[in-house]
């Protein structure tokens, strides 16, 4: 079929349980340090990069709420993870970042035809902002707390 | 289905002496984090403080009364720490509660606009703080 372009909207991020808004965005920062091994007699700059991959970023949305009518879990509207009224946020959780999320369910099992990246993370902080005559918005930031480094699933069957 | 929060929606119950008739808020709710990676990993590891912190602003417009004796709350603001709730939806209620001290408070009028009054506030709560989401859709 060739070469096809990812889009805005194709897009979709997962969030670890307890960890809810609708998302409208996502951005992420794959990094790795690196050292400079440049010796005498060389004319231009030599690294070496580490085999350690970390990964930052944020996704934000709206936070949403219940009506109150039905019976809807703990955790599973709330923009962070808690038990009852105690944050119990610190562990954190698998995040997956969609380009292309087929079905737009932001489901990992049909993950053979969506592009993504995977990792576990902890949250670092939650934005709020709340205007009388404007939005209700949330940020999640969050850093990689992955030993294993990222997953990566990507069509390159052109 | 769950609802989409608004802005409208919102509201914010200050600490003494920190009045106003507000009309945004904000705020940052954090932990520290600390990279533990060892010889061996692939990836970045880290591990999230239990502390959690809360800094942020309200703002709004300046009020008082013109009788003597005013029942309207100063906007100065205390030294000592006060109870702030920051709500999402009042009802049914998505709320943070917890106490705070404010940092500073910004002041600022300008003659054919507006008179404006920003809190800065920063938790000071050696409690956990309060935090209360309506979840039954």
């Amino acid at each position: 079929m060739g070469t096809e372009y990812s889009h805005g909207s194709d897009g979709h991020c997962k969030l670890p349980t307890g960890f809810n808004a609708r998302l409208n965005t996502w951005s992420a920062n794959l990094t790795r340090s690196t050292t400079v091994t440049t010796g005498f007699g060389a004319s231009v700059q030599d690294r070496r990069a580490s085999k350690v991959i970390d990964c930052t970023g944020s996704a934000g949305g709206f936070p949403l709420y219940g009506d109150g009518s039905g019976s809807t879990s703990e955790n599973s509207i709330s923009p962070i993870n808690h038990s009852g009224t105690t944050f119990d946020d610190r562990a954190g959780g698998t995040i997956i970042l969609f380009f292309l999320d087929v079905d737009n369910d932001a489901a990992d099992a049909d993950a053979n035809v969506d592009l993504s990246i995977t990792f576990d993370a902890v949250f670092n902080s939650f934005d709020f902002g709340v205007t009388q005559d404007g939005e209700s918005t949330v940020t999640f930031n969050f850093e990689m707390n992955d030993p294993d480094g990222i997953s990566t699933t990507w069509d390159e069957t052109a | 289905m769950p609802i989409v929060a608004i802005g409208s929606e919102g509201n914010v119950t200050m600490p003494t002496n920190s009045s106003a008739l507000i009309n945004t808020w904000s705020a940052s709710i954090s932990r520290a984090t600390s990279v533990i990676t060892g010889f061996g990993d692939t990836g970045a590891r880290r591990l999230a403080s239990k502390v959690v912190d809360i800094t942020g602003s309200a703002s709004g417009t300046p009020q008082y009364d013109v009788s003597a004796g005013s029942a309207v709350d100063g906007i100065i603001g205390n030294q000592a720490a006060g109870s702030i709730t920051l709500t999402w939806v009042a009802s049914p209620a998505c709320t943070l509660e917890f106490d705070c001290i404010m940092s500073s408070v910004a002041l600022s009028t300008s003659m054919g606009g507006e008179a404006a009054v920003t809190f800065n506030f920063e938790c000071a709560d050696e409690n956990a703080p309060v935090f209360t989401w309506e979840e039954t859709d």
